[in-house]
């Protein structure tokens, strides 16, 4: 593992123009998650429930409730 | 299988059955009909209880309603249709503003009512209610382009609140 220090190290870094397009890059995936028909936006909420949930499992005691849904979108 | 949809009925028949005189949804199920899905584990509800002249309110009659529909309860949740769900009488005029004026929108053929976004940051930034992860969900609103600025701004103005 590195030091704190190893970050003063000069090495390659990304240009503002990669920054910027990795930004846009990022901003366009929103664009399109948001235009989304609704039935799919409720499918990704199940699915984000199914990632979540053993993270989530490990992190703390959870609530009866906070688990996946059983239901189609 | 239930389905998301079949949530949403049970909801447009707790008021054709006059156990409540309205409801929106709101929280983060709110945001996923006006910008992006945002995880969450409950559906939250704001209701009119019938019966405002009473000083004490009371939700026997949702679970009531929810007891003859075969729902069960799990700790503060209602699990309708297999959502967890939590009604929340309306606490003030905030809530019954964003109630008064949800948009009345479709999801696969069935009606229901959401909190518009203005309204949703405003709830968000209620200081009795103001968490990180409220704020955050605010931000994310607050960034959407069709939020209508200016009236969250006559909103936040009518009810004493800021960013």
């Amino acid at each position: 593992m590195g030091s704190p220090s190893d970050a003063a190290v000069d090495r390659p870094r990304p240009s503002p123009e990669l920054l910027a397009r990795l930004r846009a890059g990022k901003d366009q995936l929103r664009v399109r998650r948001r235009a989304l028909p609704l039935r799919e936006k409720v499918a990704q909420l199940l699915e984000l429930q199914r990632i979540q949930f053993p993270l989530m499992r490990q992190q703390r005691s959870l609530r009866p409730w906070e688990r996946p849904w059983d239901v189609d979108p | 299988m239930s389905s998301f949809a079949d949530a949403l009925r049970a909801l447009n028949s707790l008021k054709e059955e006059g156990v409540v005189e309205e409801y929106a949804v709101a929280g983060a199920m709110a945001i996923l009909f006006w910008t992006e899905p945002v995880p969450t584990y409950d559906l939250d509800v704001i209701v009119f209880l019938p019966g405002a002249d009473a000083s004490l309110v009371s939700l026997d009659g949702i679970y009531r309603w929810a007891h003859r529909r075969g729902y069960p309860v799990d700790a503060e949740h209602l699990i309708v249709e297999g959502v967890p769900t939590q009604f929340l009488p309306a606490p003030d005029a905030l809530a019954d503003e964003a109630v008064l004026t949800a948009a009345v929108l479709d999801y696969e053929g069935v009606r229901v009512r959401v909190v518009r976004p203005e309204l949703l940051v405003a709830l968000y930034l209620l200081p009795s209610a103001r968490t990180p992860k409220r704020e955050a969900r605010a931000a994310m609103l607050l960034e959407w382009p069709g939020l209508n600025r200016s009236e969250l701004d006559a909103i936040l103005k009518r009810h004493g609140l800021s960013l």
